[in-house]
């Protein structure tokens, strides 16, 4: 436990280092959100729906430091290109729960500095609401599952990267069906019927469509939680399952 | 007019500020206080100093590529940052430390790229092209991304790159940084070469060997100032610096044999008991070849270093002579 | 222009070398942009309009801009690295050369991989352009004319992001903030905004004045002749500004202006 908490110090503290650009990249993330909210204000009108959707969206831009924008690859293809990846096999810890520290440590760092700050000026400028009293709790603990979900895909681009040794592609991909398919714009409630569901019960919907929904109170708990929590260790299985046989071919390589 | 470059009077101040956001102080840090050289068309010049002394920043005023405070600089004729569009038409640049190539680009691309850069007609560039890859041995990789090469067969292409206009002056910045020996030698013979007919070198090297087997003037800049200019030869007279030798000696009981204790202090050396370690200061005068010889016909002999001064150690030196 | 010449032919050259990888490019390039579009496409199959916009016409301001980024991407990414440059000094290179500085990080690099975004901004902005009944020989000129301006506006305002790092030595995240989100906003029809945000991406980031104004005109949303000329207007008067901050920039680059 000590290890992995200053593994998740370390990556802090190296994401601390750029706090002034950060504040400033911040900002640039929460004009995202504003624009967000203006398309919702523009289709929905002055009916409370149109509050929550605001409410909605940026929440979910909040939620997208800690999701869908965790370091690329999850430090992985980084490693391979400076040749540090062979050192991750000599530890002794599994690859996959020290990426998963690393990963955490800026994670932490984002949660803070940015999720906090962004949800922040929603409430301040675009009159964004915060949850019922009963919803606070069930959406902390969604934002586990998300993020761990979240972690296993930037993961599962690193393995990619590591294996094939192209990282643009498998990047692009996984932003491609994330950004669609997370329901950060548009919830998968407006998607087309014969997909809503699917699109619903998705890994992506879980980092982002179900905690947002569990905070402006449309989704029940009892049955969102679950279906991230079903994910979450699908995904950690997986994961695992992959990160043995990557290890395998690049011992071959010798790294 | 056989000064092709003149330098006077040069001053460079930097100010920096130190601390954070608020309680800023600025500092003056005077990388050159007043320097004044001259160089002859055809001369092979070493510049040479301790790190933050001033190189740097008297190269990238003579390349252009940096404004002085003050003083005067004419190369050719020109003035580097009056006129650097022109002015850089005639003059080769090496940076040891950064890439001028194209990254992404096979090297074969990165000289055409160069030819229509300095509006060199194709005929003449094809023809130039040729014969760099002829002389600096560039045909097994110039059609290699420029990534891929390694550290001696890119600075091969580097040098290629700075000679495809055919410029008169070479500016060459810690060309040798980081290579190995071989291909160390390959750039010394070429850059030999090329003096030799007729292009004058500006070369600044932390490595003295370098200097002194390619220079034929040296300068030496410490802290801003130049404390040496002229022929090598009499820089080896003035720095009277022994080199050290070092002897590790294989586990003995101790104890020394008269022949033994004779030669230490003979050569005046000391005898480190507890790393089994002979030290002895080596005048220039003795050939080191006699001395190793002594060495090991008397000695049980493990590991054998020489370290050769350092130009920290020689510019010290000049100080304490002057 | 030879010296152009000689670099898209050699990167062509390269970057073609590996086939398969430089097809996935350009294609995944292609797709991340893409996927921006359909998102709003899913939301607008719910309500008729945004803002007085279909979805058709809302495609095509997405198609101006996205064009213009994949065009300046392509040929601008000199300019992106920059903060690079800067880093590692080895913007010191540049200035040995007997050309403009600016010139130079013009042909720093080019990234044909980028063209996947030009591919799909088309396909988008044609099938916009065809389903809102604007489709005639005029409104294509303007459309390419457009897509031209939106490329230079956005070079110009990367020139100006890429001077302010002389100062700054990094300008990464103010590239997200003055780049990436005005570009996104001026995707959508900008009386959705309040007026703050319309004015900076009309007289600040002039972004706006390269899809919403025009179009607008077209689409007969204004009779204001201005909002037609828009572009042209934001495109020239850019010019001194960029020059001038790089200008000054450089001066303090290499020592003159401190």
């Amino acid at each position: 436990m000590e290890k992995a908490l200053s593994l998740i110090k370390i990556s802090y503290l190296r994401s601390r280092v750029y706090l002034a650009g950060h504040v400033i990249n911040m900002f640039g993330s929460f004009i995202f959100g504003y624009i967000g909210v203006c398309v919702w204000r523009a289709l929905l009108g002055d009916t409370p729906k149109a509050d929550r959707m605001a409410t909605y969206v940026i929440v979910s831009q909040a939620l997208l430091w800690v999701t869908m924008f965790l370091p690329k690859s999850a430090y992985l293809f980084q490693k391979v290109r400076d040749g540090t990846l062979a050192f991750m096999f000599v530890r002794p810890m599994g690859m996959f729960l020290q990426s998963f520290y690393e990963v955490s440590g800026s994670a932490v760092y984002n949660f803070i500095y940015r999720s906090i700050p962004i949800f922040l000026l929603g409430l301040l400028f675009l009159g964004t609401g915060i949850p019922a009293p009963g919803m606070i709790l069930p959406f902390f603990i969604s934002i586990i599952p998300a993020y761990v979900i979240s972690f296993c895909l930037n993961y599962f681009v690193g393995i990619w990267s590591v294996k094939f040794l192209n990282f643009t592609a498998a990047q692009n991909i996984y932003y491609f069906l994330a950004n669609l398919l997370s329901g950060s714009l548009a919830p998968a409630d407006y998607f087309p019927d014969s997909i809503k569901s699917i699109i619903a019960f998705s890994p992506f919907a879980s980092t982002c469509y179900i905690p947002s929904k569990i905070f402006i109170g449309e989704m029940n708990p009892f049955v969102g939680i679950p279906v991230q929590s079903c994910w979450a260790v699908i995904l950690v299985l997986l994961s695992l399952i992959l990160t043995r046989s990557v290890k395998k071919s690049v011992q071959i390589q010798g790294g | 007019m056989d000064e092709f470059i003149s330098v006077r009077n040069l001053k460079k101040t930097y100010t920096v500020y130190e601390g954070k956001f608020f309680k800023r102080q600025k500092k003056e840090i005077h990388a050159l206080k007043n320097i004044d050289f001259e160089i002859k068309k055809g001369e092979f010049l070493g510049y040479v100093g301790p790190n933050g002394a001033g190189k740097s920043t008297t190269i990238k005023i003579l390349t252009g590529i940096m404004h002085p405070d003050s003083g005067m600089v004419t190369v050719n004729g020109f003035c580097p940052w009056q006129s650097r569009k022109e002015y850089v038409k005639n003059i080769g640049v090496v940076f040891g430390q950064k890439t001028q190539l194209w990254w992404d680009l096979p090297v074969v691309d990165t000289f055409e790229l160069l030819i229509s850069i300095y509006g060199v007609d194709k005929k003449t560039g094809r023809k130039r092209i040729a014969e760099l890859t002829e002389r600096l041995d560039l045909k097994e990789f110039i059609n290699r991304p420029v990534r891929q090469l390694s550290l001696g067969q890119r600075m091969r292409s580097e040098l290629g790159a700075s000679l495809i206009h055919d410029p008169d002056i070479l500016f060459l910045d810690e060309p040798t940084i980081g290579l190995d020996i071989v291909s160390r030698h390959g750039i010394m013979e070429f850059l030999k070469e090329i003096n030799a007919n007729g292009k004058t070198i500006l070369l600044t090297t932390h490595n003295l060997k370098e200097i002194e087997e390619l220079c034929n003037e040296i300068l030496i800049i410490a802290d801003g100032e130049l404390v040496f200019k002229g022929c090598t030869e009499k820089l080896n007279n003035l720095t009277e610096i022994p080199r050290i030798l070092k002897i590790t000696l294989k586990p003995f009981d101790g104890t020394l044999s008269e022949d033994q204790r004779i030669i230490i202090s003979d050569f005046r050396g000391e005898l480190e008991m507890q790393k089994m370690q002979l030290n002895f200061r080596i005048d220039k005068s003795v050939s080191l070849a006699y001395i190793s010889k002594i060495m090991f016909e008397h000695f049980e002999i493990e590991d054998f270093t020489i370290d050769e001064p350092e130009i920290e150690s020689i510019v010290k030196g000049i100080f304490q002579t002057c | 222009m030879e010296i152009f010449k000689t670099l898209v032919k050699a990167s062509l050259k390269s970057q073609a070398g590996y086939k398969f990888n430089f097809i996935l490019d350009i294609f995944s390039s292609g797709i991340i942009f893409f996927s921006d579009f359909l998102i709003i496409a899913v939301i607008l199959t719910n309500f008729k309009s945004l803002g007085g916009w279909t979805l058709h016409e809302v495609a095509i301001l997405i198609s101006i801009i996205d064009s213009g980024w994949a065009i300046y991407r392509t040929f601008g990414e000199g300019l992106e690295r920059m903060q690079e440059l800067l880093q590692t000094g080895r913007f010191d290179t540049l200035l040995i050369r007997p050309i403009s500085t600016l010139k130079h990080l013009m042909i720093h690099a080019v990234q044909f991989r980028r063209l996947g975004i030009l591919v799909q901004a088309i396909i988008v902005g044609s099938w916009g352009i065809i389903n809102s009944g604007v489709f005639s020989l005029p409104f294509i000129i303007l459309y390419i004319f457009l897509v031209i301006l939106a490329g230079i506006l956005i070079l110009e305002i990367n020139i100006v992001l890429a001077a302010v790092a002389f100062w700054t030595l990094k300008n990464d995240d103010l590239l997200v903030l003055t780049v990436y989100a005005t570009k996104t906003a001026a995707s959508y029809p900008l009386n959705i905004f309040n007026p703050f945000l319309k004015n900076i991406l009309t007289f600040v980031i002039p972004l706006g004045t390269i899809t919403y104004f025009p179009i607008s005109f077209v689409l007969g949303k204004t009779d204001n002749i201005t909002a037609l000329l828009a572009p042209f207007l934001s495109v020239v008067l850019m010019i001194p500004v960029c020059s001038i901050l790089w200008k000054t920039g450089l001066k303090k680059y290499t020592g003159t202006g401190s």
